[in-house]
């Protein structure tokens, strides 16, 4: 059990945006954890971007976190991104879970679906 | 009953031929998975068709092997030298009890396969505790699949309950298995998903299309979502029936779809009908589907269009397995329907019936499509015995002490299956000379800064209506003064014969030549040379030696495309005719008394400056009767040198179904078959190359 540890790293002067770095695993134990860390990061910053480079698992709550943040960075007009989907563990996930795809959902007007890039 | 274990007997027999190659292969790529995979799959089919068909024998030793490939296919197990080395025993042993069943062959020992599959197991790691145990019926059941049942294509809608994840399930896992099913693709629906503000992050927000298309039925599907029946909406559709039903690749219209799916009600649909544009984009544009719904669709029906394809595709592969005899038969009778259509056409232009001169065309028409079809059913890619010898070189290589490799190029050039199967024994015998004579041994060749792995590289390509075949190797090459010497020590030639290497290298071919010093197990002892050249001359091929000393040796076979039936020159001598094979026809040329005279009583003639020997062919049948004034040479090209063939009129082309001629006839020399002509009298088939060696050899002994 590696737990999950997040991080949260300024980046930039004016207009910053805060980094967090997640570690270990994105699965349903961590859920609140990694939500409450999500907003927390909202709240705070402008702009906001998730590296998951670290993650050791990742299950379907963590998944949809992903999305849901997307979701509240439109409804607070904020910037969110996310660096590391290359990583084995969770590109694996997102293909099996069939979260990757063509085109955003409905909410997706700025077209920064993270999950664009073709599937399978 | 019989039928059925015939039709086993056939198929395993290709499988083992397919293993061979695949384990040889693998010998030298141990890490391709693609490989162990077919391995494990020959293994597989041989051992299920074996029970199935009452060798118990075959299944149950078949199943150790497979056993083992079962764990390299997980990866428990690497691919050794020692592995290949066994499991081509097995493979031989299982041919072995092939070949035994039904009283066919000795029958194989016990002890032998005792011993296999003991030296198999010694090379099993040790499992760690139960582990091995554990996985197997898991990996193995997932794999099993019941063969023969058509892949039927279902839609699955999965909607679990929000609390699902809370309760212990993993909806990945289920898509997991799901997937084990057969080709599938997922779409995540993320609609419902909340905002971070809004969100229970423990409760599922997602629910999935998946597009499964599987041989397992629906049965097995249900049965992946077993325990949590009561915790989700589970809506299965058979979208394409496995082609009962469709016709062409094309599936439903995207609206069709989602109307189907209960996405999209039929009244929106036709709404946006009447519009005319891209049907997804004004669904989404005008906000009645969302985007993520529409992909779904379009992934559907993406899938189902691509099973479809596929479908056909395979089904246009499909072929029946006939016993040759049967096309031989074929064979045969298009060759006499090809004689009555030439009788047809020759009739018909005697008479002025243009009624039955136009019934003639057509027929010949059709009996040549007919032929050329007939023909190409016989033709098989040559690579089957290219495989068998990549084994033939390993062992020898072993037993010689010498490290080579075999290459091969062209495997997919086609031949007639009569001429492949006669030309193994004389390509063992050419690739045997090769390994024993040519390639010299690694000290040797590092020696003479080679690298000390020596290549013998066989290749085959078409050449108009021929196969070149080719033997290359990178040995020492043919010494060409100790062939001079020992052909001049035999008598072949005379001491002060200025002859070209080409002259020299052939004679090899002489029966009972060998300049090796030493007999081993492979070669050496002078039989078989001679006998390749035979094999060759019956095939109406020729072969052809280029050697450098040194460097390495290249032997040509070259081989007529079929035996069947060949385009040949028809002449006539006196009131006989005979057939010329066209493809070693250079050119016809007119011999008058003139020429005849002034070339003093040598049968020389003089063609465009150049002498060209030729062979009076009414005086060497001893046929009766005055030649006509002008006299035709018809010129050959054999083995490299123009011979001419002296004939009182040349027909002309004429299509030529050859005949063996009988027992009774097999050792007159100069002629190697015969056909029947249209109006129904007999041609006989020259033997160019023999004739010319009778000569050469008559001249030789004056």
């Amino acid at each position: 059990m590696d737990g999950l540890t997040i991080t949260r790293e300024e980046v930039g002067g004016e207009n910053a945006t805060l980094v967090l770095k997640v570690n270990g695993e994105l699965t349903i134990p961590f859920a609140g954890e990694f939500s409450a860390a999500l907003l927390d990061a909202f709240d705070a910053a402008g702009r906001v971007r998730v590296n998951l480079e670290g993650v050791s698992a990742v299950d379907i709550t963590g998944l949809q976190l992903l999305c849901s943040a997307h979701r509240s960075a439109y409804g607070r007009e904020k910037g969110f991104g996310v660096e590391g989907l290359t990583n084995p563990i969770l590109d694996e996930a997102a293909c099996l879970a069939g979260f990757r795809r063509h085109v955003g959902c409905a909410v997706d007007v700025g077209k920064s679906c993270i999950w664009i890039g073709g599937y399978e | 009953m019989d039928a059925h274990r015939q039709a086993y007997k056939e198929e395993a027999y290709e499988l083992l031929a397919e293993l061979e190659t695949s384990l040889l292969e693998l010998e030298e790529t141990p890490e391709d998975m693609d490989l162990i995979s077919r391995v494990f799959r020959a293994m597989h089919t041989i051992k299920g068709s074996g029970a199935m068909f009452g060798f118990d024998d075959i299944a149950t030793f078949t199943h150790e092997v497979e056993t083992v490939f079962d764990m390299v296919r997980n990866g428990r197990m690497t691919v050794t030298r020692d592995l290949v080395n066994l499991t081509l025993k097995a493979r031989d042993l299982i041919k072995g009890m092939l070949d035994a069943s039904d009283g066919g062959a000795e029958p194989v020992e016990g002890r032998q396969a005792e011993e296999v599959i003991a030296g198999l197991r010694r090379l099993v790691p040790a499992a760690p505790d139960g582990a091995s145990a554990k996985e197997a019926p898991v990996g193995g059941g997932a794999q099993e699949s019941k063969g023969g049942e058509t892949a039927v294509t279902y839609r699955i809608r999965f909607v679990p309950s929000p609390e699902v994840t809370v309760n212990g399930t993993n909806p990945l896992l289920l898509l997991a298995e799901l997937r084990q099913l057969g080709h599938c693709r997922t779409v995540a629906q993320m609609a419902k998903v909340p905002r971070l503000e809004e969100i229970d992050p423990e409760h599922c927000h997602v629910f999935w299309d998946v597009i499964l298309t599987t041989n397992r039925g629906i049965d097995a599907i249900r049965d992946v979502f077993i325990f949590i029946e009561d915790d989700c909406e589970l809506k299965i559709d058979v979208i394409d029936d496995g082609g009962v039903l469709d016709v062409d690749t094309d599936y439903k219209k995207l609206g069709f779809i989602l109307a189907e799916r209960g996405d999209l009600t039929r009244q929106d649909m036709e709404a946006i009908l009447a519009k005319q544009k891209r049907f997804g984009e004004l669904l989404v544009e005008q906000g009645i589907v969302s985007p993520e719904k529409v992909e779904s669709a379009l992934i559907e029906q993406q899938h189902v269009k691509e099973v479809r394809k596929e479908r056909q595709v395979q089904e246009s592969a499909s072929s029946i397995r006939v016993p040759a005899e049967k096309l031989d038969l074929l064979v045969n009778l298009v060759g006499e329907l090809v004689t009555v259509q030439a009788r047809l056409s020759q009739t018909a232009a005697g008479r002025a019936d243009a009624l039955l001169v136009t019934i003639a065309e057509e027929v010949e028409r059709l009996t040549n499509e007919l032929r050329d079809t007939a023909l190409n059913i016989r033709m098989l890619p040559i690579g089957t015995t290219f495989s068998k010898f990549k084994r033939l070189v390993r062992d020898l290589s072993v037993e010689l002490g010498k490290d080579i490799e075999m290459t091969t190029a062209g495997a997919e050039t086609e031949l007639d299956k009569t001429v492949i199967e006669k030309l193994n024994d004389p390509l063992v015998h050419l690739i045997r000379n090769s390994l024993d004579h040519g390639i010299e041994r690694p000290e040797e060749r590092v020696a003479a800064g080679k690298p000390a792995q020596g290549t013998v590289h066989l290749a085959a390509v078409h050449s108009g209506d021929s196969v070149l075949i080719t033997i290359t190797d990178d040995g020492k090459g043919l010494d060409r003064e100790a062939i001079r010497a020992k052909g001049i020590e035999r008598g072949l030639i005379p001491a002060s014969a200025e002859l070209s290497d080409k002259e020299i290298f052939s004679l090899i071919f002489a029966p009972g030549f060998s300049t090796a010093k030493t007999v081993t197990s492979v070669s050496g002892r002078g039989v078989g040379m001679d006998v390749v050249k035979r094999a060759i001359d019956a095939l109406r091929g020729t072969i052809d030696i280029q050697s450098e000393r040194g460097k390495g040796t290249v032997i040509t076979i070259k081989l007529p495309l079929t035996l069947a039936i060949i385009e040949s020159l028809l002449v006539k001598i006196g009131s006989d005719c005979f057939v010329l094979p066209l493809s070693i026809v250079e050119e016809c040329v007119e011999l008058t008394r003139e020429n005849v005279r002034s070339a003093h009583g040598r049968n020389l003639a003089t063609v465009r400056d150049q002498i060209v020997p030729y062979i009076p062919l009414r005086e060497r049948f001893l046929i009766r009767g005055e030649q006509p004034e002008i006299e035709q040479i018809v010129i050959t090209r054999v083995g490299g040198t123009r011979v001419g063939f002296v004939v009182d009129h040349v027909i002309g082309e004429h299509q030529t179904v050859i005949k063996s001629l009988g027992k009774m006839y097999k050792d007159i020399r100069g002629l190697s078959g015969a056909t029947i002509l249209g109006d129904g009298s007999v041609a006989l088939i020259l033997d160019i190359p023999q004739l010319a060696r009778d000569v050469e050899l008559e001249q030789m002994a004056r």
